[in-house]
Parts: structure tokens; C-alpha cells; sequence
């Protein structure tokens, strides 16, 4: 069974993406549109993952594959001027915030039962729009982002919600850092990472889904989230030519991951494994 | 003397028989969580098979005059207890349960009782991940009336397989099992 996850986290997704990288060498069309054909394997993946989500959807699992998809298909099609862009992920946005927490919130919406998840959902959705309308701007000033540090703080979060309780989330997380691991070799080993992606900030609002999903569904807890978002962040927005900050970003999710790990065993030291 | 005899005998039968085929006074029962347990089996990768429960049970039995009479129950999907912590934590998540988006399973059903049968069958309506699908609990009624303190309880004990996958709930199907046996012992107070 554990077997079974490991191949469809990690193996396929990585083969996934070097087959993507083969043919993008080859097609200048699949090369404008990686980033989006690497999220349709992902779709991919997911679908069996997950054993074929319900549709029309109704669990938050189905929800996550929907929304995905159809923003993945979105940017595969649409070219948007700035401003329009920026008001489109600012629907997106709050598109995000109503799935992921409506089922959450609706059993009881008070202020006082749930002011922790308000507030947190207001901090989410503000710096969220911040970031990734900052760096749309930075983008059409042809700057990228580090693919290595995206890909290894995709799979820290995917860790991290492994060992906070859903296994499901984390493995589809995962399974997105890996997708992106022939990008971040390439940038490792040819440094030639600054190679503008139209696309990039794909991958930011994908970071914003899947921390919200494990903040909500597997109660990652808040600073986690927080410190992975300022690393994801520092990512997108910084590549710099020294090679000691270069790889802070994944340093940062590395510790957050061996952290979490270390204090879940020390936690359960005296208990069997329940598997 | 002998026609006095089988006239108390045949009197006895009959009081007998009608005060088992009695039913339970009506009006509402709301259910004793301190005596009402909801607990599942479910095989582990083989080896054996692992039991748990849910904490958190409550609801109503409405006994009605004629054929109306229901049973309603509620379990609060967060108060999973499997006798182990982490592994409860990962109930709870989208994997199996979804506590957080489905907080309540819920269990509805006629309570149409033929009281001269050990054992009924009984097919109510179980809503489990926001999915709604007819089950057939096989229902014992217990004892029922005073206790040492004067309510007037009423008991039922009842068994159901269902399959989880029925209700969306597919991972981990090689090592956790598709069969879940459910046994529920209700007790009941007359309000």
C-alpha cells in the first residue's frame, strides 16, 4: 500500500516531468505552456490518487481537483492584460476562500465561534492578493522565480501535512513538488533558471490553495503556514546570484519539515505506529 | 375445577402475550448518551480487526400511536475514538471522516416494531460524507420501563455491514477494509 503512494507521489510525477521537459525541448508551444501542462499531469495524478473524484463534486477532495483544472485550463487559453489579471486572481482568490471554507463555516458562521479562522482567512486572502498582484508586476518586468525552492517548499508542505494527519492532501501535494522536479534539477545543475515563465504565479496561487486546505483540513499549524508562505514568497520574488541565499527558501521548509517530524516522534515516542 | 384452571392458564398467556406485544408508551425518547454506544469493526490489512467508536451520540425516538413512530440519531463524527490519538487525527481528516466539513452522521428511520419478533428488520436512511443511502439494521428491542429512579427507558440493540466505499470514502482501501460491521445499543429516557 505505502509502496503504491510512494509511485504515485513521487516516481510518476517525477518521471511525469522529465517526459514534459523531453517534449518542451522539442515544442516551443509546450515549452510557453509547461507550467500549465505540468498542473493537467498533476489533474492526472490526483485522479488517481484519489480513485476518481465525485462529480459533480462534493467532497473537499473533488473540490480541490475542480478548481485546479479549471485554472490550469484558464491559462492555458486566456491572455490578460495587468490590470484584468490582476482582478481575475482576485476572483480566484476569493473563489478559493468560499470552497475551501464554506463547508467549514457554514455549520456555524458566528464571529465569536470562529474569529480565529476570520481573522486567518482575512491575513490569507490580503497578503495573498499582495503577493501575487506584486508579483504579476515583477513578471512583466521579465523576472522569474526559483523553481527549486518552489518544487522543495511544495513537498515541505506535503510533508508537514502528512505528519499533522492527512495523508491524502500531503501526498497530492507532494505529488506537485515533484511534477516540478525536473525544472528545479535543470535550474540546479545548468543554472539557466532565469528563463522567464509567463506562468509562474500559477504556482503561487496553487501554494495559496493547498496552504489554506491544509491550514483548514489537516490543522497545520498557523506559524508553519505563515513561515512557509514568507519562504514560498522569498522565493518568488528574490533569485540571488550568491549561492548561500540562494537555496535559504528550501533550508527554511527543510527545517520547518525535520521540525515537525522530530516533534511528532518525540510526541508519539511511547505509542506503535497505528498503520 | 379443570375449566377454572385452563381459564387461569389461557388468561396468563394472554396477559403475557399482550404486555410483550405492548408497545412502548408513546410521546418523545430522548436518547441516554452515557448509555448509548455506536461502535465499528473493520479489518486491518488482514491481521485482525480493529474496533472503534463515536463518543457523541444523541437523538430522539418518537413513539407514536399508530405506524409513525421514528428513531433519529445523531453522532458527532469529531468524537471518533479508535484508542489512538494520531490515529483518530487522521479519521478526522478529508481522507475518511471529514470532520470539518461533515460534522454530523446521521441516522433516520420508521420505527415500524412488530413486537412479537426477536429480532426486526429495519430500514432507515444512514448519512454519512453528505451521502444519503437506505441501510437495513437488523433490531433487537431490549427491556423497557421504571427504572430504580423512576424514568422510563426503553432499549434497542442493532447491527449493520454497510461498505465505506458506498459513501465516497475509497483511501487506503488495501489496508483498511471496505466491510464496516456497526453495532448500535441505544437507551432511551421518556421526556
Amino acid at each position: 500500500m505505502f509502496s503504491l503512494l510512494a509511485f504515485q507521489a513521487l516516481i510518476v510525477p517525477l518521471l511525469l516531468s522529465f517526459v514534459l521537459y523531453f517534449f518542451s525541448q522539442k515544442n516551443e508551444f509546450i515549452h510557453r505552456k509547461k507550467t500549465p501542462i505540468s498542473i493537467l499531469l498533476w489533474i492526472g495524478v490526483y485522479t488517481w490518487i484519489v480513485n476518481f473524484p465525485n462529480f459533480p463534486p462534493r467532497l473537499i477532495l473533488d473540490w480541490l481537483g475542480i478548481v485546479i483544472l479549471l485554472l490550469a485550463i484558464s491559462y492555458f487559453f486566456l491572455r490578460l492584460q495587468l490590470f484584468w489579471a490582476q482582478c481575475y486572481l482576485f476572483l480566484i482568490s476569493l473563489g478559493f476562500v468560499v470552497i475551501s471554507t464554506w463547508s467549514v463555516i457554514s455549520y456555524d458562521a458566528t464571529l465569536t465561534s470562529h474569529w480565529l479562522i476570520w481573522l486567518e482567512i482575512c491575513c490569507f486572502f490580503i497578503i495573498f492578493n499582495f503577493v501575487v498582484h506584486r508579483h504579476l508586476i515583477i513578471s512583466s518586468s521579465h523576472q522569474n522565480i526559483s523553481y527549486f525552492n518552489v518544487a522543495f517548499i511544495f513537498c515541505a508542505l506535503g510533508g508537514i501535512t502528512i505528519i499533522n494527519g492527512s495523508l491524502v492532501l500531503g501526498i497530492l501535494m507532494l505529488a506537485y513538488g515533484f511534477l516540478l522536479g525536473s525544472h528545479a534539477l535543470r535550474e540546479l545543475f545548468c543554472q539557466d533558471s532565469h528563463k522567464y515563465d509567463v506562468n509562474a504565479s500559477l504556482h503561487l496561487i496553487i501554494f495559496f490553495y493547498f496552504s489554506l486546505m491544509s491550514r483548514i483540513y489537516a490543522d497545520v499549524p498557523f506559524f508553519i503556514i505563515t513561515i512557509l508562505c514568507f519562504a514560498f514568497t522569498y522565493s518568488v520574488f528574490k533569485f540571488p546570484s550568491n549561492t548561500a541565499q540562494k537555496y535559504v527558501a528550501s533550508f527554511i521548509g527543510i527545517l520547518l519539515l525535520v521540525g515537525s517530524a522530530w516533534y511528532e516522534y518525540i510526541s508519539q515516542m511511547n505509542t506503535h505506529s497505528y498503520y | 375445577m379443570f375449566i377454572k384452571k385452563v381459564a387461569l392458564i389461557t388468561g396468563f398467556a394472554l396477559a403475557t402475550s399482550s404486555l410483550a406485544n405492548a408497545k412502548p408508551p408513546k410521546g418523545n425518547y430522548a436518547i441516554d448518551s452515557s448509555h448509548t454506544s455506536v461502535t465499528f469493526t473493520v479489518d486491518h490489512m488482514g491481521y485482525s480487526r480493529l474496533v472503534g467508536g463515536f463518543n457523541d451520540v444523541s437523538g430522539i425516538i418518537n413513539i407514536a400511536e399508530k405506524t409513525d413512530s421514528s428513531m433519529n440519531i445523531e453522532i458527532k463524527t469529531a468524537s471518533i475514538d479508535t484508542n489512538h490519538a494520531k490515529r483518530d487525527i487522521h479519521l478526522k481528516s478529508p481522507d475518511f471522516f471529514n470532520a470539518k466539513q461533515f460534522p454530523v452522521i446521521r441516522f433516520t428511520s420508521p420505527l415500524h416494531i412488530d413486537e412479537s419478533e426477536e429480532v426486526v428488520t429495519l430500514t432507515g436512511e444512514l448519512e454519512l460524507l453528505g451521502v444519503t443511502k437506505p441501510i437495513e439494521l437488523a433490531l433487537h428491542k431490549g427491556k423497557e420501563g421504571e427504572d430504580p429512579w423512576g424514568l422510563y427507558r426503553i432499549g434497542y440493540n442493532a447491527n449493520v455491514t454497510l461498505k465505506r466505499s458506498d459513501y465516497g470514502m475509497n483511501f487506503m482501501q488495501g489496508g483498511v477494509g471496505d466491510d464496516i460491521a456497526i453495532s448500535i445499543s441505544v437507551e432511551a429516557i421518556k421526556q
